[in-house]
């Protein structure tokens, strides 16, 4: 994974999570991969969304509008390990999808 | 008689009730900060409508609330009343003669008519007198066409006069003076309304301008001869209602009526100025500001203004590789970006990219997603910045706001000169030092900000005195109600510039206020936060670390990468508008439009997103620097995904959807990096831009202007009589 991008609203509600899980999670997660750019673009209105983007450009998205903070921790765990495990975008893709069936 | 009001008006500034009277006077943006305090309206009636307003409020003021415009010549909104030049005189029912509408505060139940026939009479006389020394040169006169004398003269002047010439002795006449190479004086048509000289002592902080002899022989200027050289001088050429002051580049290039105008935005500097490009055959002929409460008022610093000539020079016109011999030679457009597809290929992702000052989003984001998907992390941006600093878009933003700034009453800079890295920045610390009593202290060497500040020393030990609250200024900043902490952009790219970032930051969250956040980085390049809310990295050296086998430079013209910290066999691709630094290390150079000629967002040091619009076409075969990239993504093989702009700005909202509301500002979160140290490095703090003539060239544009040149050499010149008159008196 080169890089993970967290759109949040400052202020909505669907975003809280994302709000928490930034002011919470992200400290740690920084010290662990201190070269990874972990970046927070807040942005009123939108609905809450991370981005990942492996090698060669390739980038996939999830939903995180409504998501509690843990659970967000858990995805993001989920698409930095589909970059070391499946070097292939349909695999990530594959994986992304069952992780997002077994939270809902 | 007739100069009563004007004697109240004079009194009142001089009292210590002037500060309130001025404030009333700065009309509705600072009375709508205050509405729950607001005093009880009182009524009156223009023109027999009856009007609410605030005690205090001017007759003029009161007018405009409901669309009556009286005429004026020397009162301007943002300036101190003078009220001089009677243009604004209006009956009122009941006094005796009429009023100066400009500085006479309405009382309770006036019933004010700006349309009787005393008022118009009153007007009709002024404009004679006024007429009467005016010379009546308007065909070659620069104003000709944007003269408040001329349309004031068709509106309310009388239609005949009683003025004879026949002797050639009636009409004033005053001695040209030369005020340096921007603003030019023809001093027989000042009306005397004496804006420039507010302007200068109020908004510049420089006493340079002002009046001498009386009556007739009143005369506006320097009085012993001397350049009026500050970085705002030309926005004295707006102000003057008639052509006393005009542009000296612009004299006698075009009408007002012949021209384009296109809203746009300047890229000069990193505050993001709305500007108006004034355009004509395909060229820009000058460069007006435009109107924006939240970033530039209606000023305009003078490189905006000025170095619009460096559009026309320097320019790169066609495709160009470097032939074996070492020369570059121009080629078409295919043979260029085959050339650079080739070592692309060959380079099998070891390729780097630097973004400059200039460049705009469009053209960074599709540099990064083209690197990105040749497999490359190098992407950064020219100037450095905190290593991993630019995850919280707050870390690198002006957080107070540039508007905000004008309610702070405590500010330290550290490592920055306002005055000449962001001049229109330091016009709001300059009337928040003059109306919200703002103290200021600076770390780093003594400068002129043209406002009194507390210079702390140019030690970097400083800051950590000032931030664990152990020096004097620290209890000045805790005391304050709206503090305020800016770091130079530059300050950062010292090797301890993350440590010196953390500290501040750290101490900006004990000063944090609700709704008030103390962190603020001044950036200079206005290119800079952008590249970062899309992913940049920071520093040249990140990508020259990378030892790349291709380098691209988009716009990159600060000189930060030379050809020695490259791999020998490294292909140096350059794509901007200026053959510079940049351009002159190139293995193939690929022309780009300059920001006139495109449609791209900009997004200044407080993170507004704004668009450029194109005024003019790119010259030659130079074309927007992001269809560049993507007819190249093609070549290459490996094609980015959007077509057109729209396609393009869709991407953009992908990686950062506040990157497309333009002109709107997303307050951003808390500063601060995790894990940072928190050492910092002796050695004394420095600045690039300390003097004036620091100013005038700081990029690709400015640099191949030739009116900044004749700005400098005129401060040189300036200097030069300073010290041979010292060394005289001696």
């Amino acid at each position: 994974m080169e890089e993970v991008r967290i759109i949040l609203d400052p202020k909505g509600v669907a975003s809280k999570g994302a709000r928490e899980y930034v002011q919470k999670f992200y400290p740690n997660l920084k010290k662990q991969n201190p070269d990874l750019p972990i970046l927070v673009r807040e942005c009123s209105g939108v609905q809450p969304r991370l981005y990942a983007r492996y090698g060669n450009g390739k980038e996939v998205s999830l939903p995180l509008a409504n998501k509690a903070a843990p659970d967000i921790h858990k995805n993001i765990e989920a698409v930095g390990q589909a970059g070391i495990k499946a070097t292939i975008l349909p695999f990530i893709y594959i994986f992304v999808c069952i992780t997002l069936l077994k939270l809902e | 008689m007739i100069r009563a009001p004007l004697v109240k008006a004079l009194g009142a500034l001089g009292s210590p009730t002037h500060q309130m009277a001025s404030r009333a006077v700065r009309t509705s943006a600072i009375l709508a900060q205050t509405p729950a305090k607001a005093p009880e309206k009182i009524e009156v009636f223009v023109d027999d409508i009856p009007v609410q307003v605030l005690p205090g409020t001017t007759v003029l003021q009161a007018a405009a609330q409901i669309g009556v415009e009286i005429p004026r010549f020397c009162y301007h909104e943002r300036l101190a009343v003078a009220g001089n030049c009677r243009m604004c005189l209006v009956e009122v029912e009941k006094s005796p003669k009429p009023v100066a509408a400009c500085a006479m505060p309405v009382m309770k139940g006036w019933r004010i008519k700006t349309n009787s026939d005393l008022t118009r009479k009153a007007r009709e006389g002024v404009m004679e007198f006024l007429l009467m020394n005016h010379p009546l040169d308007c065909p070659i006169c620069d104003q000709g066409g944007e003269c408040d004398l001329q349309d004031q003269a068709m509106a309310f002047g009388s239609d005949r006069s009683r003025f004879t010439d026949i002797n050639y002795t009636g009409k004033r006449a005053v001695e040209d003076k030369d005020i340096g190479p921007l603003v030019k004086t023809i001093m027989t048509r000042c009306i005397h309304c004496t804006r420039c000289i507010r302007f200068a002592s109020e908004i510049a902080g420089v006493d340079d301008l002002g009046t001498t002899g009386r009556g007739n022989d009143m005369q506006i200027g320097t009085y012993v001869e001397k350049l009026f050289l500050t970085e705002l001088s030309g926005n004295v050429i707006d102000l003057c209602p008639v052509g006393a002051l005009t542009n000296k580049p612009y004299s006698f290039v075009a009408r007002p009526w012949e021209i384009r105008k296109v809203s746009s935005i300047d890229v000069l500097d990193a505050v993001g100025s709305n500007i108006v490009v004034s355009t004509r055959t395909n060229e820009v002929l000058r460069i007006l500001p435009r109107e924006n409460e939240d970033v530039n008022e209606e000023w305009l610093a003078d490189k905006s203004r000025f170095a619009c000539d460096g559009l026309k020079r320097q320019r790169l016109v066609a495709p160009m590789v470097r032939m074996p011999n070492g020369e570059l030679q121009a080629v078409e457009w295919e043979g260029a970006l085959i050339a650079v597809a080739k070592a692309v290929k060959a380079a099998n992702g070891k390729v780097a990219g630097i973004s400059g000052q200039l460049a705009d989003l469009e053209a960074q984001v599709a540099l990064k997603d083209l690197l990105n998907k040749l497999g490359s992390e190098a992407v950064a941006t020219e100037q450095g910045f905190v290593q991993g600093g630019t995850d919280s878009r707050a870390n690198y933003l002006l957080n107070s706001t540039i508007a905000g700034l004008e309610e702070a009453d405590a500010v330290l800079l550290v490592g920055t000169n306002p005055r000449y890295e962001a001049p229109l920045v330091n016009t709001r610390l300059r009337k928040a030092y003059v109306h919200n009593e703002l103290q200021i202290a600076s770390i780093g060497p003594k400068i002129d900000l043209s406002y009194e500040h507390e210079n702390l020393g140019a030690d970097a030990a400083l800051i950590k005195d000032v931030c664990s609250g152990s020096h004097a200024f620290s209890k000045v900043l805790e005391g304050a109600k709206k503090p305020a902490i800016i770091i130079g952009a530059d300050l950062l790219e010292r090797p301890d510039g993350g440590a010196i970032h953390a500290t501040i930051a750290d101490y900006c969250k004990k000063l944090k206020k609700p709704d008030w956040n103390p962190f603020n980085v001044l950036q200079t390049n206005a290119a800079q936060v952008g590249a970062f809310d899309v992913g940049y990295k920071a520093g040249a050296q990140t990508a020259v670390k990378a030892q790349p086998k291709v380098l691209f430079l988009l716009n990159a013209d600060a000189g930060k990468v030379t050809r020695e910290q490259l791999p020998k066999d490294c292909f140096v691709v350059y794509i901007g508008s200026h053959g510079d630094n940049g351009a002159s290390i190139a293995d193939a150079v690929l022309p780009g439009a300059a920001y006139t000629e495109k449609q791209g967002i900009y997004v200044n040091t407080e993170g507004r997103p704004q668009q450029t619009l194109p005024g003019v076409s790119p010259p030659g075969m130079a074309r927007e620097d992001w269809k560049i990239l993507r007819a190249l993504s093609e070549v290459v093989g490996k094609p980015l995904p959007y077509d057109n702009l729209d396609e393009l700005r869709n991407r953009l909202e992908d990686v950062a959807p506040h990157l497309t509301r333009l002109g709107q500002l997303e307050p951003a979160g808390e500063a601060g990096a995790a894990g940072a140290s928190k050492s910092i490095g002796g050695g004394p703090i420095d600045i690039k831009l300390k003097e004036l003539r620091d100013y005038f060239m700081t990029d690709a544009i400015s640099r191949a202007s030739p009116t900044m040149a004749k700005c400098i050499s005129a401060v040189n010149k300036q200097q030069r009589e300073n010290e041979a008159k010292q060394s005289v008196a001696i």
